[in-house]
């Protein structure tokens, strides 16, 4: 759940954030919709993507998201997820790094930890 | 948790200290572990480093936070409780004994006075421990 202050701020659009189900980019009229209209048509230059954290620190709001030895975004949130047994995070980065199975590394208090793109949502409840 | 150990000192800061010779064992108390939470993870110091008084000796993580262990006394870590970055359980059960975090080399002769004694340290908590 994109939560205000984490993965929507006022600097994120929601292409960006993978809310495109809430937008209707054909309502023009609408305050906003042509900026991202246009922004769409330019090509976004980061996304969020969903990360399992293969150590047992967990990823924190802020934390720099590392790749090739250079900072390429950072942690929109991050928890322990007691259904998986995993840390988890979300994270904005380039669009190059948000196919699955990536591999980055996410800045905890100073020292690097590994972390991977997963499918989102991250658990589907079987019905 | 049971009595806290008389032979220990305390910080306002939660963390505890008892003296072997020159040998500090540091550690974090049974209200520091209370208001974390359930741990995830130790980040421990390097053997052979120099720590100041009142500088970041380690770091204690949970799921809520991270807690930052501030050492009471200037000295060398010796020897660190290295277990505790796979398993957490003895910091959590018994934290005032095999939940040590590190043994410094402090200097010959150094008095613990300006820390708390167990009655004092139970003040401080009564009082809301900050």
């Amino acid at each position: 759940m994109p939560l205000y202050g984490n993965e929507i701020e006022l600097d994120i659009n929601p292409l960006e954030a993978g809310l495109d189900f809430g937008l209707d980019l054909s309502k023009t009229g609408t305050i906003g919709i042509p900026a991202l209209v246009a922004a769409k048509a330019k090509g976004l230059s980061r996304k969020l993507a969903s990360f399992v954290a293969h150590t047992p620190r967990i990823p924190r709001q802020g934390c720099e998201i590392h790749s090739d030895g250079k900072v390429v975004g950072k942690v929109a949130s991050g928890a322990a997820s007691a259904t998986l047994g995993k840390n988890i995070a979300t994270g904005f980065v380039p669009l190059a790094l948000t196919a699955l199975g990536t591999k980055v590394e996410v800045d905890i208090r100073g020292s690097l930890h590994p972390l991977e793109v997963v499918p989102h949502p991250f658990y589907k409840r079987a019905r | 948790m049971a009595t806290r150990p008389a032979d220990c000192r305390y910080t306002k800061t939660h963390e505890w200290v008892r003296l072997e010779g020159t040998t500090a064992v540091v550690g974090i108390t049974d209200f520091a572990v209370e208001h974390l939470g359930e741990l995830v993870f130790v980040d421990l110091p390097a053997k052979g480093k120099k720590i100041g008084k009142g500088e970041s000796l380690a770091e204690v993580e949970s799921v809520k936070a991270v807690g930052e262990v501030y050492s009471p006394v200037a000295g060398e870590v010796t020897e660190t409780n290295s277990g505790l970055a796979n398993d957490q359980t003895p910091l959590a059960k018994d934290p005032f004994k095999t939940g040590w975090l590190a043994k410094l080399k402090v200097a010959a002769g150094l008095k613990l006075d300006g820390l708390m004694d167990v009655a004092a340290y139970q003040k401080h908590v009564d009082a809301g421990g900050s």
